[in-house]
């Protein structure tokens, strides 16, 4: 009986875990898209403060994603940011608005706060 | 997070189902529930050993789950016995009161070959001598011979002899089975005046133990040079 009910205590720390992060991570996403929304929409100066905001909310995350995301998911979305930040000061509108739906895209495969049956067969 | 939940409980499900189709021939001495809980649970844990781009998390979630799908279902199955046959099978009776049942055997797809070839790896030396034959729901096989066949006891013998029980280690290689020793009613005092009487002290000993009569085994150390 004891080790059922330990049992049973683990599983349900383990399902609170789970929603927290589940919670943390739906947040974060919607936090950042909303940050990419209000970047202004041609490369320039104008950009830095937005991508500032953009990236200090990201490096405040990160190491919490850590727990949950595979490696290579976190360092796509700190490339891309680094393109973007890269395009927005020297490149073209071009490859500004490319790496900014780039970005975008890995942000969104972050989430899983809803969960498609497509998502239980398949991986992202 | 949530999607690897699911997929553990999806992909338990799913293997519970086809092992059971699988019938217990499959499976050694493990029940069936028991084999897929062994063969996940050390799949789901190489994973992120194996591949650092793997979190742990994705390790953990799945086992915890299995490990609680494993606990709530035996619990279940304890309290609602009826529905242990559908989780694990039920024990297949070959030979009952003499008869071999060919119908059975073919039901679990077992030749008469292998039977009498578990029959011969228990010491039968044919089917004839044979009262039940019981493949049970771990993959072993339970034979209980013919009266006329089996071995007589020293009570049908008309001999009398004392119980002494099983052997309890005391102390092996040097180290002492405090759990052993007080659970056989004894202590350190004890233990100390006994290992006096044979002139050694604990670290001396390579294997002392008692039996529920109180009778004692003693093997010294020997020292290699």
């Amino acid at each position: 009986m004891k080790s059922f009910l330990f049992t049973l205590l683990l599983f349900v720390l383990m399902l609170c875990a789970v929603i927290t992060n589940t919670l943390f991570i739906d947040r974060l996403t919607r936090d950042m898209l909303i940050l990419i929304d209000q970047l202004p929409g041609s490369a320039g100066e104008d950009g830095m403060p937005h991508l500032n905001r953009l990236d200090a909310r990201w490096e405040k995350a990160r190491k919490w994603v850590g727990l949950s995301v595979s490696s290579s998911d976190i360092n796509r979305i700190s490339d891309e940011l680094i393109s973007l930040r890269a395009f927005c000061k020297y490149g073209g509108n071009g490859d500004y608005i490319t790496a900014r739906e780039e970005l975008r895209l890995a942000i969104e495969d972050l989430r899983e706060f809803e969960i498609p049956l497509a998502n239980l067969f398949f991986d992202k | 997070m949530a999607t690897i939940f699911l997929r553990t409980v999806i992909i338990y499900l799913i293997l519970i189902i086809a092992m059971r189709i699988m019938g217990k021939r499959q499976i050694g001495e493990l029940e069936v529930s028991e084999l897929i809980v062994t063969l996940m649970l050390s799949e789901l844990a190489t994973g992120p050993i194996g591949n650092r781009d793997i979190p742990v998390a994705y390790a953990v979630i799945p086992i915890v789950t299995v490990l609680t799908i494993e606990v709530v279902t035996s619990m279940i199955l304890i309290k609602i016995p009826r529905i242990k046959n559908l989780v694990s099978a039920k024990p297949s009776v070959l030979i009952c009161r003499g008869k071999l049942d060919q119908r059975e055997l073919a039901r679990i797809r077992m030749s008469i070959d292998e039977l009498i070839g578990e029959l011969r790896r228990q010491g039968n030396a044919s089917v004839e001598e044979i009262e039940y034959a019981i493949l049970e729901q771990n993959g072993k096989m339970t034979i209980i011979p013919k009266m006329q066949c089996r071995q007589p006891t020293l009570e049908q013998l008309g001999i009398h002899a004392e119980e002494n029980g099983m052997a309890h280690i005391l102390i092996a290689d040097g180290y002492i089975n405090r759990y052993n020793l007080n659970g056989t009613g004894h202590d350190d005092a004890w233990l100390k005046c006994e290992l006096e009487k044979r002139g050694c002290s604990a670290s001396e000993v390579y294997l002392m133990t008692v039996d529920d009569s109180g009778v004692i085994f003693f093997v010294p150390k020997e020292i290699f040079k």
